[in-house]
């Protein structure tokens, strides 16, 4: 089989792009296989297309064979087992307050990122934590979460945490430590040795004190902190401009230009979901309350943010800062008047992109990316202030997080000139995420007394002396300031399920407060934070909220002091590797997250492993194609891993994703990818020049959920832009019938008819849906060997589609639940009724009915239905999710049958209880599924279609309203809003010029 | 000795002179007696007044119950609990038309084979003819006729007579 | 024609001594070696398949080469095939015997034995197949509390009645023509347990007018039913795909095309069957050439019917003017699963060309190859149809592809293997040719000869 269809690979770029050329009009295409057609790609596409999966099926894996071989010792130990003495227990007769049985309880608390708060609400079952939901009050949150927050849940349940206090590997005692710690204090107290703190980028306020309490009873001691994924430029940039760092805050609420340089502001930093709620979440046209900004973006790696903008420039990431400059010299930024002939992009398109900036003044503004370097982030913020865009649209506060004593770089060189004694190492992983050349884990070494306290046994907990477990944050007392600097209070939701410590916990001890109650640690702090009268009543509303009002930080318009300096110079030319935080993973600390490792990645669809973004230019020279391995090298030291070519790339740009190749991550994170910090120069920039390339003979299976497909011509997406939008309203919905005809009689839902509507102007392709979904509907993890297969079980995906050139393609998101079909193809197949409508109108599985024929799914024409090839849900299973992260509500199903979306079933009976129960009909809105309610810029909307006034059915009387593959008649309950697009007409002139006719 | 006796049983050398014998015989009022051969024989049952059609009727009265069993059950079982089924009518009759179908086959089928074997009276591990060696060759190249001899006018000594006439090659007394 | 080389049988064979010849196969003493041969491979074959069943079943179907967009493989493919290949048994010994063709008694007995294992194979598939095969009995209709019945606009309950039903037909029309001959062993059986086996299967039947009266009114009644049986059954089984929306699977010429691919392979089985049984037991006077010439004949209709097929289905596809439909046909033409569709293309429409040549039909290589090629194609057929539409059908975020694995070929080629241990152990122990139905043959040809003086 794989021998017919192996063939040798090699892509011929060229080819494609005379392909491209000769599309005319709006022509989409999924990805470079798109170009199919061509026989040099047909090639590479046939040599991707089989599953090349092991012929062979194992199933039975060594683990699972230990597994049963240790069941059957046991059993054969049972024979001996005794009857068990005769013992009385106590029956549950009184339980605590309107605790029920089967109700959710919900509780505001707060899930930290790189230190800033998001704030959440945990849904927990008779004290147990199933789901995370955004709090609609909580500023940085506004409802909404992103995917790593979602999976927090699997986190918490993670077998592989650390449960133990270790030393020097072996398991120890609390009191072991403590009497180390006591005498080694006394030496910190006289000044004979110094104490480090190594923190990751906190911002908790009670942290804080306690770090400077430390301090004070130490004087020696040095607090350094390690940012992973960022270098301080912002602050740095902005202390050029200002003399003081600033930290900004962009009010997009009120901007109608928004220029993104290399920022990803939808899809990275502590603001991103406002980011999203603000800048996507009412690009409208249909709409009267519509704002239709223009959004701009400038990125050296291809991002969501980008494929949601109207217009986007691939620029290699060491270029940004001289086209800002050109940028600001066309705006007549002070200084900058030479930078204007330096301009890495076509002059037109920048002179045009000035003129609307111009043209928007005070609501337009301009962010700069965290990778880039000070200087960008100084010219950027003198464009902002030099359009008047400070104090309306972007706002200036002091800097959220504290400032440490140093970052890693100087830790480490302490550490080698052995000025530490003693470091505490508090969250974070500088063995796994250091970069190479600071050798931290040789210096690590040299540190006398070491300690680690962190949610897993990770590579830095193997290499300290002491290893002490994390909570973690569903399971801790804690706080932090949210990106306005708000502070958002962490309650745990749980006692800690493996025992573990709170940093606060953890400070105290070293500060010789042993043992010392979590919950206390915390309140002391605000007790003494808060002035007032009335504390327990102010901190127990706190609590509830889950923030404390009026702790923003204020804001004030900084006077300018310098003009910006001058682009640092760069070769325009030459291979340039560009670092990146993997969309999912983070900076690693989710690498042992199974939903996350399974969520496929934005834009590239790949799972699991990851891969190194090349451009197609660069794969057209090198003659490489997807899964090829390569070996980068950079400053001596290399790295073999795939690549992956990736439309709308750079052309010298390769871009790594950090967070993969974890060494101790545990069972589900061990040796996924590669770890790209090694190759990271020291002095932390994210981007670096002189990398070489060398093609590998062998290839990667990528694990990707879509591959080499292609919009073949069908209308599945559609978009257009705002003037033709104007001129053609309707022009989604060309053979628009009043009355559907069919040949079958219309069934009347007369209570409910349930429906949603996806609005493609807002979608912004995120994937939080994905693993909303996942975590509401215990959706099983089938890992990369299931997905090369096609086997992912996502109910809903999010379909992503390029259109136009491939070195600079526009990206299209189209999330895909089911259809929900009232005339669904897939129900009259099914030999048993496992599955068919209920009287609301929903498209039903039965799991106890199903005996398997997946007559169902082969007649699904969107195929949104997952079946369960085998028992992945079985205790035994390789990566089957722990039961307590299972939502109770929902069946967990088991081999052998078909399951899909459900639209939250579990969800509209509950809330239609409630509504019976209370005597009162159900409002609309009070009931949302999980991926609406998850969305950062609430594209998607469900409803009651029976009643009129409901959001989702003014959604489909909108003209932009439209099903998917209408023509069969299938008759969708989820229907799309086209896409409509801002772009300016000056730019799409130029384009059109260049276009080949 | 008579009541012990089966009857007669006359070997011909060809399916024509068991035709001709057994026609002749019946002319002569016979009415219980059989002929054996390792074929069916064209004429031979007109010749033996063979004329009952049970089987095919069984057969068609199967057929039929069957069918309208099969069509009535699906009928029954949509409205017994009807199903909202991708928008389809709860009657979706032109769907039932193949199992109606397979199960009026099945109808003809079973009512022809069993009616078959109960008429011929199967199993029947025991028969009187099956003590004569000679009858063995009724299943390979031997033909031949039994005169019952419960038969009223069973005559063994006319009958011989008969049988020689016709042409028989042996004729031998068949115990009871 | 040259009458010598249209023999049927040889000249002065007279019923007596073929009976003895063939009931001599069955009762004399050992069987060839080369048969023992034959077993030992096969049974090591069906070995195999025991194997494939027992993993696919205790791991579940996710051993199989499957996924989303591809949910149907092997199991659906294999069914198709053996059911087609039931066909032609019941074709020759029923339509053939209603039309009165002499040159069927030699070789209606494998045609019937050979429909009735394929019809158990074809019937063991779907078990294969499901999720989860021990609730396989939710698709009969059995009274229980939840008032649950089948859904019966389903094809797969269409299904599960058309195979069941034509299990039972197959088996009952096997049985009635083996009655006789069972007498007939029964009365040749010298020892006491070989009596006593043939003598309660053979029921008593002692070849008396009534009985052959009744026989053939039942045999003509089933004759009868096997017309439309032949044409509902694969009919029905192509219903799975042409009921479905799914372009690829969606055409109404689908039932006559699959009944005619149906007897086209049917018909190669019984001429290798045919073939076998000369060289096993020097039946070469009994099945003549020009049994093989029939046979060949038969299976050049069928193929040109087939091949009419393709050309239709094509055509309706651009007909259509749907992109969906179109796109398939190219995928299918140019795509990752185009060498199985020239495989098909040149094992059914180029090669099957060979059955226009007499001089192949009668030459027992030349019909074995022949024989054997409709088989592969007719698989190639099937693994193109039920494989490359749901491959890339609507939604191309969806598109994908798979690859058959082990357990795939391990369950298919082991059925082949079960089959012919089934075929085998029958022809030892059952007469491999109809002795009843010679024997008229026989007379019939005796009183031609009378006739024309």
């Amino acid at each position: 089989m794989s021998s017919i269809i192996a063939r040798e690979h090699g892509t011929d770029m060229a080819a494609l792009r005379r392909k491209l050329a000769g599309r005319s009009g709006r022509h989409y295409w999924r990805s470079l296989e798109e170009l199919a057609d061509s026989d040099d790609f047909q090639r590479l596409l046939e040599e991707e297309f089989p599953r090349l999966a092991p012929l062979w099926e194992g199933r039975v894996s060594r683990r699972g064979l230990l597994g049963l071989m240790a069941a059957s010792l046991a059993l054969g130990g049972l024979t001996g087992c005794k009857p068990q003495p005769e013992e009385r227990i106590a029956p549950y007769t009184r339980r605590p307050e309107d605790l029920l049985p089967g109700r959710a309880r919900w509780y505001a608390s707060t899930l930290p990122l790189d230190g800033y708060a998001r704030g959440v609400l945990v849904k927990t079952f008779q004290g147990r934590p199933v789901k995370v939901e955004g709090n609609p009050e909580h500023p940085a949150s506004l409802g909404a979460t992103d995917s790593i927050a979602q999976a927090e849940i699997l986190g918490l349940y993670d077998p592989d945490r650390s449960q133990t206090i270790r030393y020097q590997g072996t398991a120890g005692s609390d009191a072991a430590f403590l009497e180390q710690l006591q005498a080694q204090r006394r030496h910190w107290a006289a000044g004979e040795r110094r104490l480090c703190l190594l923190t990751g980028p906190l911002t908790s306020p009670s942290q804080h004190a306690l770090i400077e309490r430390l301090k004070r009873l130490y004087p020696s001691t040095r607090w350094y902190r390690h940012e992973p994924l960022a270098n301080g430029a912002a602050h740095q940039g902005t202390r050029q401009l200002f003399g003081e760092p600033r930290e900004a805050r962009y009010r997009l609420d009120r901007a109608r230009v928004i220029l993104d340089l290399d920022a990803d502001m939808l899809g990275s930093g502590p603001a991103k979901l406002v980011h999203a709620r603000h800048a996507m979440g009412r690009r409208r046209p249909d709409r009267e309350d519509a704002l239709l900004n223009r959004l701009y973006s400038v990125e050296s790696t291809p991002s969501i943010t980008g494929a949601s903008s109207d217009h986007r420039l691939p620029l290699a990431a060491a270029e940004v800062p001289a086209l800002a400059a050109a940028l600001a010299a066309r705006l007549g930024v002070p200084g900058m008047a030479d930078q204007a002939e330096n301009s890495p992009v076509d002059p037109a398109w920048l002179d045009a992109l000035a003129d609307d900036l111009r043209r928007a003044g005070a609501e337009a503004v301009v962010i700069p990316g965290d990778t880039q370097p000070a200087a960008l982030h100084a010219l950027a913020h003198a464009i902002n202030h030099h359009l008047g865009a400070a104090g309306t649209s972007v706002e200036y506060s002091a800097p959220v997080a504290p400032a440490a004593d140093g970052d890693l770089a100087d830790l480490s060189r302490a550490m080698g000139e052995d000025r530490v004694d003693a470091l505490l190492m508090l969250n974070v992983n500088p063995v796994y995420n250091a970069p190479a050349g600071l050798a931290f884990e040789e210096r690590l070494a040299r540190v006398p007394f070491s300690v680690h306290c962190g949610q897993y046994r990770d590579e830095t907990g193997r290499a300290a002396l002491w290893h002490l477990p994390a909570a973690h944050p569903l399971e801790s007392w804690d706080d932090a300031r949210a990106f306005d600097g708000t502070v958002s209070l962490m309650q745990p939701t749980i006692v800690p399920l493996f025992g573990g410590y709170t940093a606060q916990q953890v400070l105290a001890a070293f500060a010789g407060r042993y043992r010392a109650d979590p919950r206390e640690l915390v309140r002391e702090h605000w007790r003494q934070a808060l002035p007032g009268a009335d504390f327990e009543r102010h901190w127990h509303s706190a609590l509830q909220r889950g923030w404390i009002d009026g702790t923003a930080l204020p804001t004030s318009l900084p006077t300018l002091r310098n003009t910006p300096p001058p682009p640092p110079p760069t070769d325009r030319d030459g291979l340039l590797l560009q670092w990146r935080a993997d969309p999912a993973l983070h900076d690693g600390h989710y690498a042992n997250n199974g939903w996350l490792q399974e969520l496929p990645r934005p834009l590239t669809q790949l799972t699991w492993d990851g891969a190194a973004l090349i451009s197609p230019a660069l794969a057209e020279r090198e003659g490489l194609s997807e899964g090829q391995r390569v070996r980068l090298t950079l400053a001596g030291r290399s790295l073999d891993t795939p690549v992956w070519i990736q439309p709308g790339q750079p052309a010298r740009a390769i871009t790594l994703f950090l967070g993969q190749g974890r060494r101790d991550a545990g069972r589900v994170g061990n040796g996924v990818g590669v770890n790209a910090y090694r190759l990271m120069p020291d002095h932390g920039a994210f981007a670096a020049g002189g990398v070489t390339l060398e093609v590998l003979g062998d290839r990667a299976a990528l694990a990707s959920t879509q591959q080499h497909h292609n919009m073949a011509g069908r209308d599945l997406l559609r978009e257009t832009d705002l003037a033709h939008f104007q001129e053609e309203p309707g022009f989604a919905q060309p053979d628009r019938v009043e009355e559907p005809i069919s040949l079958y009689p219309e069934w009347d839902y007369p209570d409910h008819a349930w429906g949603m509507s996806i609005d493609l102007n807002s979608c912004i392709g995120c994937n939080a849906c994905i693993t909303a979904c996942q975590a509401e509907n215990n959706i099983p993890i089938v890992g990369p060997e299931e997905v090369r297969r096609g086997r992912e079980m996502h109910w809903i995906r999010v379909d992503r589609y390029y259109a136009g050139p491939l070195d600079d393609p526009s990206m299209h998101f189209q999330p895909v639940p089911c259809m929900h079909c009232e005339k669904a193809p897939c129900e009259y197949v099914c030999p048993v009724e496992a599955t068919q409508h209920s009287s609301e109108g929903l498209n039903e599985m039965i799991y106890n009915r199903c005996v398997g024929t997946r007559y169902c799914s082969q007649n699904c024409p969107y195929k949104v239905r997952r079946f369960n090839w085998y028992h992945y849900t079985e205790a035994t299973a390789e990566l089957a999710t722990p039961a307590a992260a299972h939502n109770p509500d929902v069946t967990v199903r088991s081999r052998g049958v078909m399951e899909k979306c459900t639209y939250c079933v579990q969800r509209i009976n509950q809330a239609e209880t409630d509504a019976r129960n209370e005597d009162r009909p159900l409002e609309d809105g009070e009931l949302r599924t999980a991926c609406q309610q998850v969305c950062p810029s609430e594209a998607i909307e469900f409803g009651d279609l029976n009643d009129r006034h409901s959001a989702v059915s003014r959604a489909k009387a909108s003209p932009l309203n439209y099903a998917m593959l209408e023509e069969l008649n299938t008759r969708p309950r989820t229907t799309y809003l086209a896409g409509v697009r801002n772009p300016n007409p000056a730019i799409q002139a130029l384009e059109a010029r260049e276009a080949p006719a | 000795m008579d009541e012990r006796l089966h009857g007669l049983l006359a070997r011909f050398p060809d399916a024509d002179h068991l035709l001709a014998a057994s026609r002749d015989l019946r002319r002569r009022g016979l009415t219980r007696l059989d002929a054996y051969s390792p074929h069916p024989v064209e004429g031979l049952d007109q010749a033996l007044g063979l004329s009952e059609r049970r089987v095919p009727v069984t057969a068609l009265v199967c057929a039929v119950v069957a069918g309208a069993g099969a069509l009535a059950l699906q009928v029954y079982a949509s409205l017994d609990y009807p199903f909202n089924v991708g928008g389809r009518p709860v009657l979706s009759w032109p769907a039932y038309s193949i199992v109606t179908f397979a199960m009026t086959m099945v109808g003809a089928n079973l009512g022809a084979m069993l009616s078959m074997l109960w008429l011929n009276g199967f199993p029947r591990p025991y028969h009187p003819l099956f003590n004569v060696a000679e009858f063995d060759a009724a299943s390979r190249d031997g033909y031949f006729l039994c005169l019952e001899a419960s038969d009223p006018l069973f005559d063994a000594e006319r009958l011989r007579e008969h049988l020689l006439q016709n042409g028989a090659v042996s004729i031998q007394e068949v115990p009871a | 024609m040259n009458r010598r080389r249209d023999e049927l049988a040889p000249p002065g064979l007279s019923a007596g001594a073929l009976t003895d010849r063939v009931s001599a196969t069955v009762l004399g003493t050992r069987p060839p070696r080369a048969w023992w041969l034959a077993l030992g491979l096969a049974t090591l074959l069906s070995l195999l398949f025991l194997v494939g069943v027992v993993y696919v079943l205790s791991v579940g179907v996710g051993a199989f080469g499957l996924n989303i967009p591809v949910a149907w493989g092997f199991p659906i493919i294999n069914t198709i095939w053996w059911i087609g290949i039931a066909h032609a048994g019941t074709l020759i010994s029923a339509v053939l015997w209603l039309t009165r063709q002499d040159w069927r008694a030699s070789i209606s007995r494998s045609a019937e034995a050979m429909a009735m294992f394929a019809i158990v194979l074809a019937g063991s598939y779907p078990l294969l197949h499901l999720g989860r095969p021990q609730f396989a009995y939710f698709l009969l209709p059995y009274p229980n509390l939840m008032d649950l019945w089948p859904q019966w606009r389903s094809p797969l309950v269409w299904d599960f009645f058309a195979i069941a039903s034509y299990l039972l037909f197959t088996a009952s029309f096997l049985f009635l023509s083996l009655l006789p001959d069972l007498a007939s062993l029964r009365d040749r059986a010298r020892h006491r347990a070989v009596q006593r086996f043939y003598g309660v299967l053979a029921l008593g039947w002692r070849n008396s007018a009534r009985h052959w009266h009744r026989y053939q009114q039942a045999h003509r009644v089933l004759a009868v039913i096997a017309v439309p049986i032949v044409v509902s059954v694969t009919g029905t089984i192509s219903l799975d795909l042409a009921v479905s929306i799914v372009p690829g699977f969606h055409f109404t010429i689908f039932p006559p095309y699959f009944v005619a691919g149906a007897l086209y392979s049917g018909f190669a089985t019984v001429a290798i069957i045919a073939i076998v049984l000369r060289a096993l037991f020097g039946f070469r006077d009994l099945i003549t050439r020009a049994h093989l010439n029939r046979l060949g004949i038969m299976m050049l209709c069928f193929v040109l019917v087939v091949d009419y097929a393709y050309l239709q289905e094509v055509f309706t596809a651009f007909y259509t003017g749907e992109d969906f439909y179109r796109s398939v046909y190219y995928d299918r033409w140019t795509g990752p699963y185009a060498p199985f569709y020239w495989g098909m293309i040149l094992c059914n429409v180029v090669l099957a060309q060979g059955l226009w040549f007499r001089r192949l039909r009668e030459s027992v290589p030349g019909l074995l190859c022949l024989a054997v090629i409709a088989e592969i194609g007719m698989w190639l057929e099937r693994f193109q149809i039920v494989i490359t539409s749901t491959h890339k059908d609507y939604m191309p975020s969806a598109w994908d592809t798979v690859t058959p694995s082990a357990w795939d070929w391990l369950t298919y080629a082991g059925s082949i293997g079960v089959f012919v241990v089934l075929l085998l152990l029958f022809i030892k122990l059952m007469p491999a040719i109809s002795m009843h139905d010679m024997r008229e043959m026989l007379h019939r040809r005796k009183q031609r000869e009378a006739d024309h003086g």
